[in-house]
């Protein structure tokens, strides 16, 4: 029985080490003739229009996915022969695994996705369609900014996305009757920022909450907009440029941390570092904090616009200055996208989806359901004016202070997960912003 | 005797493991299920993963052969150790106090003091409600400002224990195991509960006669009984406690910072945030050998193994 054992065992070792040089990862380019679970319920000669096919979006939920079911329900009416279904995911869960699933067997059709580090990834690796077919034909190239264009420009030169809304953002949302009753106006300064805390605290008040624990990067963006001259912004987060001002170290990085541990202790509740975006979203729409710190997402239908009651007086206000001779910014995302998926065979019928989403008509149709903001710039005041007067005012602000891009989607996702999980460690002590910065720059030099 | 003899010194081939293996077909048949599931979702995943460890890939572009490259700087990664410290403290103090907790309870229910039909019930509650629901419910409870708690503390004039529970560092990770131990010492008193109550009734009754307190009977008579069951349900909630990802991820997603980052948290933020699948792996097949390195040491020292052969 013993000898019996040891072949046993002989064989078991042979086996794993077969599986351990069989099992090596691989990545895999999809092929035209490709299919996915998906065409069991489309024809293949769906080229004549006639034939019911089936397309599936993913997105994530909340303002986006309520977008996209309405343009959907749209295109659907006009489209009898085209079926959409949407797939939503939670949004940090799709942010994470996203361009695993793009690249699956089990891959969409079409998806909403964030055209930044991990889009340029998908895109080089072949999984998506290129579109620049449709900027030519539908015009999006005298319809989107060129930067928006560039932006989702792959290494070979072509795009492979197209956006379709913007955001902008950090925004102060803040409760005009605790202003009042506390006898606070907006703060241009970060100083006077911080002498309204008091203030409010007094009348009761939290002065300003945000989800720190999951969405808190986005004040250490706003801040670091604000905190660099547009030229010297970009050489920050562009990796590939050498320059001293590409430094982690740089005296500006490190007094935004400060700002950030600030922020904590003169405007924030004990143990803010631990609270998530929801949560402090609450305590502002149940009128216990003053001040509400997110994107201007957060003012649409979906978000704030549904939760406040009737009569909240809001109001709202962009990062204010922190240094004399560098001018505020806000800074604007637009990488919110839609992707076609290559190698599905419904390829075509994704397209005239992304037509029709990105006309002008349904651009209006966005404004008018005061949903985001459309992405096209071809709109009209009149265009835009369902938005509502604080969205319309909130965008020509940002128009006149000027716009950079967030700082946590141009750099790469090591120091963007890296700067997630610093603002609260920052915000609660257990770093310094010196350590901050400087665990960013070993990121930095790691990654070159 | 010469024939046995005879036998065992046959030697072993292939013809006579097949004739073998056609022999037993039947048993063999039985076990197969088993063993082909364990293979698929076992074997093979550990495998891969190790495979992947030896890698720098992202999960989308071509991987890059690094060899032990991704073990090296492990060893040299802060977060990682931080992690492991982490895990560690987590596993010891979960681990004593669910099976302290348990044993107390299980011993309460079996000796039928006052309530013990109620407790046997409310104990178990816990368990049986989804870990992340429990997350999410203790988040809401544990909200440092108009939380039920501190607002209870507040109303009861306690504003020194008006504390962050889970926005300070130094008390994220402990307020974390307090979760997970209200959470799973119902689930330890079960097992507990079963083997307790197969102490034979003249043994209790000979320890009443004798006048042995609850406390002796207890420690030096119901505790070396069921000696065997308390080392199995510790190994268990060690291994089941240094795999924590849930809980944690829920309720703070491993921060403030990384104050209560666990080696879960830290792999699941490597592999999908930071897109290194290979490095994330490299983190599994260390946990793996951890946990495989602290069974057998137990197993060791609880004698739990000599046990079975006796």
């Amino acid at each position: 029985m013993n000898k019996l054992n040891r072949h046993f065992a002989a064989v078991l070792v042979v086996l794993l080490v077969a599986m351990l040089f069989g099992c090596a990862p691989s990545s895999k380019e999809p092929k035209e003739s490709d299919s996915t679970q998906n065409d069991s319920s489309s024809s293949t000669d769906a080229s004549q229009g006639n034939e019911q096919v089936e397309l599936i979006l993913s997105t994530i939920p909340g303002p986006v996915a309520e977008r996209l079911v309405n343009d959907v329900e749209a295109f659907m009416k006009e489209n009898p022969n085209i079926k959409i279904k949407i797939n939503e995911f939670p949004e940090a869960k799709y942010m994470d695994q996203g361009p695993r699933l793009f690249s699956s067997s089990e891959k969409p059709d079409l998806a909403w996705f964030w055209a930044d580090a991990d889009y340029k990834k998908i895109a080089d690796a072949g999984v998506l369609e290129p579109l620049d077919d449709m900027y030519q034909s539908e015009g999006w190239d005298h319809v989107l900014p060129q930067s928006t264009i560039d932006r989702v420009r792959a290494k070979d030169g072509k795009v492979y996305a197209v956006n379709t809304e913007i955001v902008w953002g950090p925004v102060v949302y803040y409760n005009k009757a605790a202003f009042e009753k506390a006898g606070v106006d907006v703060p241009k300064t970060m100083d006077e920022w911080y002498q309204i805390g008091p203030k409010l605290k007094e009348v009761g008040y939290i002065p300003l909450v945000s989800g720190n624990a999951d969405v808190g990067v986005l004040i250490l963006s706003g801040l670091l907009a604000n905190s660099f001259k547009p030229d010297d912004y970009v050489k920050l987060t562009n990796s590939e440029i050498k320059d001293p001002v590409n430094n982690y170290n740089h005296e500006h990085v490190v007094n935004a941390f400060d700002h950030v541990k600030k922020m904590g202790d003169e405007l924030m509740q004990k143990g803010a570092a631990g609270v998530n975006d929801t949560d402090a979203r609450a305590l502002f729409t149940q009128g216990k904090a003053a001040m509400y710190s997110n994107g201007s997402w957060a003012a649409s239908d979906a978000l704030l616009g549904k939760e406040l009651p009737k009569d909240f007086q809001l109001g709202y206000f962009y990062y204010p200055q922190i240094y004399n001779d560098i001018p505020p910014k806000v800074a604007v995302y637009a990488g919110n996208s839609l992707l076609v998926m290559k190698g599905t065979g419904k390829e075509q019928y994704a397209k005239k989806f992304l037509t029709f989403v990105m006309s002008k008509e349904r651009q209006k149709v966005l404004a008018q359901n005061k949903q985001l903001f459309p992405s096209r710039i071809d709109l009209s005041q009149q265009d835009i004016e369902p938005m509502g007067p604080l969205y319309v005012d909130m965008y020509q602000k940002m128009n006149e202070l000027g716009v950079m891009n967030f700082w946590h989607t141009e750099v790469n996702s090591e120091l963007s997960t890296a700067a997630r999980a610093l603002v609260p460690a920052v915000m609660s002590g257990q770093k310094t912003p010196q350590q901050a910065a400087q665990e960013l720059q070993s990121i930095l030099e790691k990654s070159k | 005797m010469e024939s046995g003899m005879k036998q065992m010194n046959r030697p072993v081939t292939i013809a006579y493991w097949l004739k073998s293996l056609w022999r037993y077909k039947v048993s063999y048949l039985f076990v197969l299920p088993s063993v082909v599931l364990f293979a698929v979702f076992m074997v093979v995943p550990l495998v891969r993963s190790f495979s992947y460890s030896l890698y720098d890939w992202d999960g989308i572009t071509s991987p890059q052969f690094t060899g032990w490259g991704n073990f090296e700087q492990l060893l040299k990664d802060e977060y990682f150790w931080n992690a492991l410290k982490n895990n560690i403290i987590f596993t010891v103090l979960t681990t004593v106090f669910t099976c302290l907790f348990g044993f107390l309870f299980a011993v309460a229910i079996d000796r039928r003091l006052k309530g013990w039909a109620v407790f046997k019930f409310t104990y178990f509650i816990p368990v049986m409600i989804s870990m992340t629901v429990v997350g999410v419910l203790f988040g809401k409870i544990l909200e440092p400002s108009f939380g039920i708690l501190n607002s209870l503390f507040g109303k009861l004039g306690l504003e020194s224990l008006q504390l962050a529970w889970l926005g300070d560092p130094d008390l994220a990770l402990y307020t974390i195991i307090g979760v997970t131990v209200w959470q799973y010492s119902g689930f330890t008193m079960l097992l507990f509960l079963a083997a307790i109550e197969e102490i034979s009734p003249e043994i209790h009754d000979a320890a009443t006669l004798d006048g042995v307190s609850g406390f002796k009977r207890m420690t030096q008579i119901m505790l070396p009984i069921v000696k065997r069951v308390v080392f199995m349900v510790i190994m268990l909630q060690i291994i089941f406690s240094f795999k924590v990802f849930d809980i944690v991820w829920v309720m703070t997603l491993g921060g403030p910072g990384s104050a209560s980052e666990v080696l879960g948290t830290f792999l699941y933020k490597t592999a999908f945030r930071s897109e290194q699948f290979g490095y994330a792996s490299s983190i599994s097949v260390v946990m793996t050998l951890i946990i495989f390195t602290i069974s057998l040491i137990y197993l060791y020292f609880s004698n739990l193994g000599r046990h079975e052969k006796e």
